[in-house]
């Protein structure tokens, strides 16, 4: 090779774009390098560097002393800046426009047009309207929790804050993550205990020896956050490999943690676990291997639970032999998993997918009840978390203060909050109720919606019933970056920037709280986009209420007085412009905070650390549940049998297989969807869906075909993967496909794309938390028949875009 | 029945099985020291009370029930909210539940609950609403707060003194706090 192709090569290998260069310049490649700048930010996947030549990213890289495990998933943000299924300007459905409402024609005509004044005027006046026809609570503002990215001004909080000046709007309680468990914990164990810190992995390293990952898939849900990642888990579970922990998997599908840790494989079927929680504390009782002295000392009402556990209040005895009908695990395989359980240090880490299905109130309280008939709640590496796979779960805490973000203020007149699955029922059920927590909802009548920083269709079940719903809506407004499939359903849609053209300040991480990030504006924002604090300061301008939205500050003044209050600024004297200037502080985190141990307190001294329950104790029965007289949820955790579940066997006739939706790998739900980096598991452009080798035969289906996925509630198409991690009769597609539909005149069109919630189902848990229940779902699967092009990413139609 | 000018006559019974909080349209503005029993003691922020009767131009006599448990007295068993503290004696056999009567400066008191609890609202929806919306006071139990905010005090990275801060105005305004017709 000549001297002159080999240095070509070299440059090309430093790192710069394609470069066409004469072999002689050898500083071509340092020319592009010196015009290029490194900027830091940082995103829901990872803190990053953006680097940027002539106003363009060229490339993303990760702060490696923040992200000790990067994800690639970081990479693909640079492709969301620029893609073109960015909302360009402020656009108006053309009949609404016209002044014609006509929401029935919702999602299926062309948008025009219009200036930003246009935009916000009717917008405001969608809402004077809705207001004179019923008040404030017939404004519904869906911009639902935090997790659009984790900086300081929050979309769904922009929003909240100016529906609270104007008079309030009807809101969110709960949600749909732990919609639940959530409620239902603290009369239980005095906390919610989905979001707590559990215990440090120091912890789980020295002295568990076996791990049961009952649904918690820590591998892939680590990857994102709802702060800033530091990925620093993956580094622990790699010494938990090393420590000989035993793992047990629970899951119907023998997921990459499964994987990773070698781990004994129980493929449950899906809705099942309470019963086989019940036959393991059944074995446990009548054997005589639970911790008689932790139930008497720790509990209160084993001996209220225990005769429906033995058959004497229902006459059903909770066997292994009844578990093994129910849950398809073989009675000796549940026997043997209570005796690994009860003669070794054993952490059970609970997931949030089970109770996203009906009675999923149940799940968390039997988990803690078996884990209390075990008896190591509070020693170090025992007992039970529902979060060891959020958040890092297992990060010591710094003990420090970070930074929080802008707040929405105090509620206006309205504060009414209706269950975050109720999303169709408040618009097609005004005037009828819904239980919650023992409380009585009236649904208002909604007249008027806004959505910023979400998209419900998307994580709303039932997606054709909420699309039928929107449709009789006075009003939908959207303000987003994208065209999402939420979006294409509205009337009025404003162009939001995105988090890389704008300063923004997030924190890391939700349990470790030990870094500050600067996410600084990398790019200009793209045509005619505004950051959302403008949209709704813009809009505050026409209730008269712009000056208490921005206390006259500037974002900048927003993130320095955010800044003020941390630890860095007060107690290590960084000021903010040095803290932007070197785009990140970073804690220290003390040695105490690797003991952490949770419950070990309560455990130490039951009475003057009892717990926030009403007797102080782990409530195995609670009377005020009991006093709620529901006829779904009672005063002690029960096995209900699900409705929808593969044990229906009349139901199976038409839909033979459970669908379970887990969380993707590569998104947060929706987000990054309509990104390259989905290339990585889309199949012909389409969401997979994961099948067994014997139901691929069944079903005459193979991999890599696109398939038709079907019951009552409608109809998606979906590529095909065959693998054995995947056990017979259940099939999987993670949520989150940006939902398309192909003929949008027709109701129930199939959807292109693959979004899973078209089959799912809007019934509630039960009466006490009317929760989601997406993972209760059968479906069959048949030839797709002519296949159309997946539009799911491409803008709808505009006029004068 | 001897009558002392200036001093102070001090009743403390049993009331039986009376729920601990009353009625009541006067409350403690801010913690304040006052004399019960001829001793010092405290009460608490936003607890209720029921003027009995002047006794000069600054001070009041005051009434109010509660549970004792030793120099403390809470609204009831779970010993979530502090009605009164005493520095020296008890209020009563445990859990029992007593009519108290104290000295307190006027000042100290207010009809509007809204005006006492002004600065804690404003700590609240600034702490509280920066993830999710808000959920009114009302909208939970004490035990439920207590419960809830060892969760959610990591998240809003509160200090332990903000904590208890607003921990005071959750419970007080609680479902079943010292304004319990405000639902």
């Amino acid at each position: 090779m000549d001297s002159s192709r080999r240095d070509f090569l070299r440059k090309s290998v430093a790192g710069s774009a394609a470069l066409a260069v004469s072999g002689s310049s050898v500083g071509a490649a340092n020319i592009f390098e010196s015009r290029t700048v490194k900027i830091p930010s940082a995103s829901h996947f990872g803190a990053f560097y953006a680097h940027v030549r002539d106003g363009k990213i060229v490339d993303i890289t990760s702060q490696l002393d923040s992200d000790a495990n990067p994800t690639v998933i970081v990479k693909g943000l640079a492709d969301r800046n620029s893609s073109n299924s960015r909302v360009k300007y402020p656009v108006v459905r053309k009949s609404y426009l016209e002044g014609k409402g006509r929401g029935d024609l919702r999602g299926k005509e062309e948008f025009v047009r219009v200036s930003w004044d246009t935009a916000l005027d009717l917008a405001a006046d969608a809402i004077k309207r809705a207001q004179k026809k019923g008040g404030n609570e017939a404004l519904y503002n869906a911009s639902y929790g935090g997790w659009s990215m984790p900086g300081a001004f929050k979309p769904n909080v922009l929003a909240g804050r100016f529906f609270n000046q104007i008079g309030g709007a009807i809101g969110t309680a709960g949600e749909y993550s732990n919609g639940a468990a959530g409620p239902t914990n603290p009369a239980i164990v005095g906390d919610m205990e989905v979001y707590s810190i559990q215990t440090a992995h120091e912890q789980i390293i020295a002295n568990t020896k076996v791990l049961v990952l009952w649904g918690a898939d820590p591998y892939k849900t680590q990857r994102a956050g709802y702060s800033v990642p530091n990925h620093r888990c993956y580094d622990a579970y790699e010494e938990y490999k090393k420590a000989g922990i035993k793992v047990v998997l629970i899951d119907p599908i023998y997921t990459k943690s499964g994987q990773e840790f070698n781990a004994d494989w129980i493929k449950i079927r899906p809705g099942s676990d309470v019963a086989m929680m019940m036959a393991m504390m059944h074995y446990l009782y009548k054997t005589g291997k639970y911790d008689k002295a932790f139930i008497e000392k720790y509990t209160h009402g084993f001996d209220k639970f225990l005769p429906y556990l033995l058959g004497k209040s229902d006459g059903v005895e909770k066997t292994a032999a009844w578990a093994e009908k129910l849950t398809e695990i073989p009675a000796k395989t549940i026997e043997n998993l209570a005796d690994l359980m009860v003669s070794n240090r054993t952490m059970i880490a609970g997931n949030w997918a089970m109770q996203r299905a009906e009675h999923g109130e149940q799940v968390d309280w039997s988990i803690i009840t078996l884990a209390s008939m075990i008896g190591q709640v509070g020693l170090p590496g025992g007992g039970f978390g529902f979060s060891m796979h959020y958040e890092g779960g297992g990060d010591a805490a710094s003990g420090k203060r970070t930074v929080g973000g802008i707040s929405q203020g105090k509620g206006g007149e309205v504060s009414l909050t209706i269950p975050a699955s109720r999303m169709s029922d408040l618009i097609n059920k005004p005037g009828q109720k819904v239980t919650y927590k023992g409380k009585v909802i009236t649904y208002p009548k909604i007249e008027f919606m806004l959505s910023a920083g979400g998209s419900p269709i998307g994580h709303q079940p039932n997606t054709n019933e909420l699309i039928d719903a929107m449709r009789k809506l006075d009003t939908v407004v959207v303000v987003e970056p994208w065209w999402t499939p939420t979006a294409k359903m509205a009337d009025i849609v404003f162009p939001a920037t995105t988090t890389m053209e704008r300063d923004d300040i997030a924190s890391g991480m939700s349990y470790s709280n030990d870094r500050i990030y600067a996410m600084k504006q990398i790019v200009k924002p793209r045509y005619e986009s505004k950051d959302d604090y403008e949209i709704f300061t813009l809009l505050a301008k026409r209730f008269g209420t712009e000056k208490k939205y921005t206390r006259d500050r500037t974002a900048k003044d927003w993130l320095e007085g955010l800044y003020s209050k941390s630890y860095a600024r007060r107690e290590m004297n960084i000021t903010y412009e040095e803290f932007w200037d070197k785009g990140s502080v970073h804690y220290e985190i003390p040695d105490e905070a690797r003991k952490y141990v949770r419950h070990s307190a309560f455990r130490a001294d039951p009475v003057n650390n009892a717990l926030k329950t009403e007797t102080g104790k782990i409530q195995i029965f609670s009377e005020q549940f009991a006093s709620y007289n529901y006829k779904d949820f009672k005063g002690h955790p029960m096995w209900f049998e699900p409705t929808e579940w593969l044990g229906n066997k009349e139901l199976m006739k038409k839909y033979p297989l459970h669908l379970v939706s887990p969380h993707p790998t590569y998104r947060i739900h929706t987000q990054m969807d309509n990104t390259w980096v989905q290339n990585a598991h889309k199949v012909q452009g389409r969401e997979p869906i994961r099948v067994s080798p014997n139901d691929a035969k069944k079903f005459g289906i193979s991999d890599g075909e696109i398939v038709e996925v079907y019951n009552d509630r409608g109809s998606i198409l979906a590529g095909v993967v065959v693998t054995k991690t995947i056990r017979d009769g259940v099939v999987a597609i993670e949520e989150g496909a940006w939902y398309s539909p192909e003929d949008s005149t027709k109701a129930n069109t199939r959807c292109n794309s693959g979004q899973v919630n078209l089959l799912t189902s809007s019934r509630p848990t039960s009466q006490m938390a009317s929760a989601t229940t997406a993972n209760s779902t059968l479906v069959s699967i048949r030839k797709a028949g002519v296949v159309s092009p997946n539009v799911a990413y491409n803008p709808p139609k505009i006029q004068g875009a | 029945m001897k009558k002392v000018l200036g001093k102070i006559l001090i009743s403390l019974f049993v009331v039986g099985t009376l729920t601990a909080l009353v009625a009541s349209d006067t409350f403690i503005f801010q913690t304040a020291k006052v004399k019960i029993d001829n001793k010092e003691g405290s009460l608490y922020i936003g607890t209720p009370v029921k003027v009995l009767k002047s006794v000069d131009e600054k001070n009041v006599l005051v009434e109010f029930s509660g549970m004792a448990f030793g120099d403390k007295l809470y609204t009831g068993k779970t010993q979530s909210l502090l009605m009164a503290t005493k520095t020296e004696g008890s209020f009563g056999d445990k859990e029992q539940i007593v009519k108290v009567q104290a000295i307190i400066e006027k000042g100290y008191l207010s009809e509007v609950p809204e005006e006492i609890w002004e600065e804690h609202e404003e700590f609240f929806y600034e702490m509280c609403t920066q993830c999710h919306g808000a959920y009114k006071p009302q909208s939970h139990t004490m035990l439920e707060w207590d419960a809830i905010l060892q969760t959610m005090s990591g998240f809003a990275q509160l200090y332990e003194d903000e904590t208890e801060y607003l921990s005071r105005f959750l419970k007080a305004n609680s479902s079943n706090g010292f304004y319990p017709e405000q639902k």
